[in-house]
């Protein structure tokens, strides 16, 4: 037991790719709390997060030829599919225009992540433990952008319905976005 | 200038708040521009992803898990036929890829075919009819030209090399179980054949003991009465 917890996630996803559903216990156990936090936090309702999640891990089991071995990067793989799987939750349940049907290319065209083939794998223990770092910056950008920032990555709004919704000019939405992310950048990745 | 501007359309893009307009002009950059940052894309990508590192993360409960299990599980033969059905179509159509699949006695590693996902993403225009619609991480166009490369081959086979190995050592230690069980019983067999040869040892040398006292005591009679007679016969003689 303790041997298998000391696997890697690249390790892990590669004995997934082989349907080994012991694999994929323990991926479950290793992302289960932070996916279902980013899940919940999307659709605000504990019954559909769990929803969610469960479809997450189907997801995962099914489109594992999807993954990258190359770049590795089973963090941002997992936390992308997660996002973009509760933001599609949440627009269904808002019955918003022009939603597709859900079917599996739907699902390898918008709930896939399509990484860089450039990505560094990043690692899920190091993340966790600078979560309060990465609370403290954003904590640090202007109300505004912060907002911006959640509007955009929590809720699934494009720019014009933000602009919309805070009755700013398109061109705000953008650069508000952009000098958040300049900012996160500078004081996450080259602090 | 151009730099600038593909690193703003990319935090746009990475954040999932981008236009379609935007999304067009990205992938278009992407396909034609040979020094597009796709390092930055990256970092881009893996800071967008750090995000919820800040929320107060939250365990679902232990049901959670048996439900996940049951699902997949209900899913485990339908994947399996699905695969199945697949596969020939593959080998004919992309024949680089490298597909694991598990057979009945484990997991074997075959050969067909290319990803198209990347390809198709790329060559298709964005789909932004959507208003709100998730990220879209648009992969690298240097994927486009050249077919994505294999599953890495050493991890490949290095989970080959454990599955096999953990495998071999069931079967192994399921066959010393059962040699040691044999040799248990036939030791035991063993035992008992001695104990019911001592047993019928003893019991036949001990009869065999009494008959042949009781044949001394014949005899002996016998030799007692023919001395009898034959002193009667001197006497009577």
């Amino acid at each position: 037991m303790a041997e298998k917890s000391k696997m890697s996630d690249s390790e892990l996803m590669l004995k997934v790719a082989g349907y080994d559903s012991k694999a994929l216990e323990q991926l479950y156990d290793r992302y289960s709390p932070i996916l279902y936090t980013l899940i919940k936090r999307i659709v605000d309702d504990k019954e559909v997060a769990k929803e969610v999640l469960s479809d997450v891990f189907v997801i995962i089991w099914k489109k594992i030829d999807h993954f990258d071995f190359k770049t590795n990067n089973v963090y941002t793989w997992l936390i992308t599919i997660a996002r973009n799987k509760a933001i599609d939750t949440l627009n269904r349940s808002l019955q918003k225009e022009g939603i597709e049907d859900y079917n599996d290319k739907y699902e390898e065209e918008k709930i896939l992540p399509k990484l860089s083939n450039s990505i560094s794998p990043l690692n899920l223990e190091q993340i966790l433990n600078n979560g309060e770092k990465v609370k403290d910056i954003i904590n640090s950008l202007t109300e505004a952008q912060r907002y911006v920032l959640e509007l955009s990555y929590y809720e699934g709004l494009n720019e014009k319905a933000i602009a919309k919704k805070l009755k700013i000019p398109l061109p705000t939405v953008k650069s508000k976005l952009q000098l958040a992310l300049g900012i996160l950048q500078q004081k996450l990745v080259f602090d | 200038m151009e730099g600038k501007k593909q690193i703003e359309l990319i935090k746009l893009s990475t954040i999932g708040c981008i236009s379609e307009e935007d999304q067009a002009s990205l992938t278009s950059l992407m396909v034609e521009d040979e020094n597009f940052p796709w390092k930055e894309l990256g970092e881009f990508q893996n800071l967008v992803a750090l995000l919820p590192s800040a929320l107060v993360i939250e365990t679902p409960s232990w049901e959670l898990k048996d439900k996940v299990a049951k699902k997949l599980y209900e899913l485990r033969d339908e994947i399996k036929s699905q695969k199945e059905e697949e596969k020939p179509v593959e080998e004919t159509a992309i024949p680089t890829e490298q597909m694991v699949e598990e057979s009945e006695e484990g997991i074997t590693f075959e050969s067909n075919g290319a990803d198209t996902i990347e390809s198709d993403s790329l060559q298709a225009p964005p789909h932004k009819k959507i208003p709100d619609e998730p990220i879209l991480e648009t992969k690298s166009g240097v994927e486009k030209s050249k077919p994505r490369e294999p599953l890495n081959k050493e991890l490949i086979e290095k989970t080959t090399k454990e599955y096999i190995s953990t495998y071999f050592v069931k079967e192994i230690g399921s066959t010393q179980k059962s040699i040691k069980k044999s040799f248990l019983l036939s030791l035991v067999l063993f035992i008992v054949v001695l104990l019911l040869i001592a047993f019928m040892y003893f019991k036949f040398s001990g009869d065999l003991d009494s008959k042949q006292e009781e044949i001394d005591v014949l005899k002996n009679r016998l030799g007692i009465s023919y001395l009898e007679g034959n002193l009667k016969k001197i006497d009577s003689v």
